[in-house]
């Protein structure tokens, strides 16, 4: 087929094509790298977690002790921001709909230390649990939790 | 004495008055806070239909408390536990006339209608207050951010 392409652009792409396919190569090379980093970030993650306080105490509820389900229908970590971070969606109950809350967090050997926030309240920026993310008046810190999560073995 | 109520998310007036009172009581435990910022953030989260909601009683039209309807407090502590009645406040010469109690028990009926199960509120009234009179039950006293408060649970269902 015929080059219709004006003589100066074909002699353009003549002498740059081992640097257009270099380039070529390293995005998708990038675009696949970044990929690979969130997807096996967010499988490391995906499982039943036990919610604990920060100072490692369980929180026990009538039926046993307070548990997440990390999965892809409820939560999307992003590896790449420091801390790293997740949003996390739970249904809440009494016609509130699935509120979202943002978190950030670090591996801990099996555990993870995480802060999060109330809906509405902006990502907290560090592991502090005095940390000004709060919005409420009172004095209920509600805005902020800090904790640790501890995988559940299978056979628990 | 007629007492009626209201979303502060139509009483758009009240807010600065509102965000006065609970600086007043609570801002001294956010240094750095100013009730002009506060103000602001009340503004910003006004609801009907998401939380938190904000209910002010009304008094020969003048408001003389508020109570929230909202998710989460003493959110380290206790995560699995969502909603919570918070910020009642009642202008200090409209105390002793039962206006707390009806904003309680207001914020109660609309988290009834929601079907929400139980609803949380702590209080530093380590007795239980008002709120012992109106049937909620201690869950636990405990230390939190430098206070002592009680932790108290009114099932719904």
């Amino acid at each position: 087929m015929e080059d219709l392409s004006p003589p100066s652009q074909r002699s353009f792409l003549r002498r740059n094509r081992a640097v257009l396919a270099v380039v070529a190569t390293v995005t998708i090379g990038l675009v696949v790298w970044i990929g690979y980093c969130v997807i096996s970030e967010n499988l490391r993650l995906q499982g039943k977690w036990r919610v604990l306080r920060l100072d490692g105490s369980k929180i026990l509820q009538d039926d046993g002790t307070f548990e997440m389900t990390l999965s892809w229908s409820n939560s999307l970590a992003n590896p790449f921001t420091d801390p790293k971070s997740l949003n996390v969606s739970r249904k809440v109950g009494g016609g509130f709909g699935t509120q979202t809350y943002k978190c950030i967090y670090q591996w801990e050997g099996n555990r993870i230390r995480f802060a999060e926030a109330t809906p509405g309240v902006r990502r907290p920026h560090s592991f502090d649990p005095n940390q000004e993310v709060i919005f409420e008046p009172g004095t209920g810190g509600g805005g902020l939790g800090v904790g640790l999560l501890e995988r559940v073995k299978e056979e628990e | 004495m007629s007492l009626s109520f209201a979303y502060l998310a139509d009483r758009l007036e009240a807010v600065p008055q509102i965000a006065r009172w609970w600086f007043d009581e609570w801002g001294h435990t956010r240094p750095g806070d100013s009730v002009e910022a506060l103000t602001s953030r009340v503004r910003g989260l006004l609801n009907r239909d998401q939380l938190p909601i904000q209910v002010v009683t009304i008094l020969e039209n003048r408001i003389v408390g508020v109570a929230v309807l909202k998710l989460h407090e003493m959110f380290d502590l206790y995560p699995d536990k969502d909603f919570w009645l918070g910020d009642v406040f009642v202008a200090p010469e409209f105390r002793g006339q039962g206006i707390g109690s009806a904003l309680v028990m207001r914020i109660v009926e609309i988290a009834k209608s929601r079907g929400i199960g139980s609803l949380h509120l702590q209080t530093q009234n380590l007795n239980g207050g008002l709120y012992a009179k109106l049937g909620w039950k201690t869950i636990e006293q405990t230390h939190y951010k430098g206070y002592d408060a009680l932790v108290m649970v009114k099932q719904l269902t």
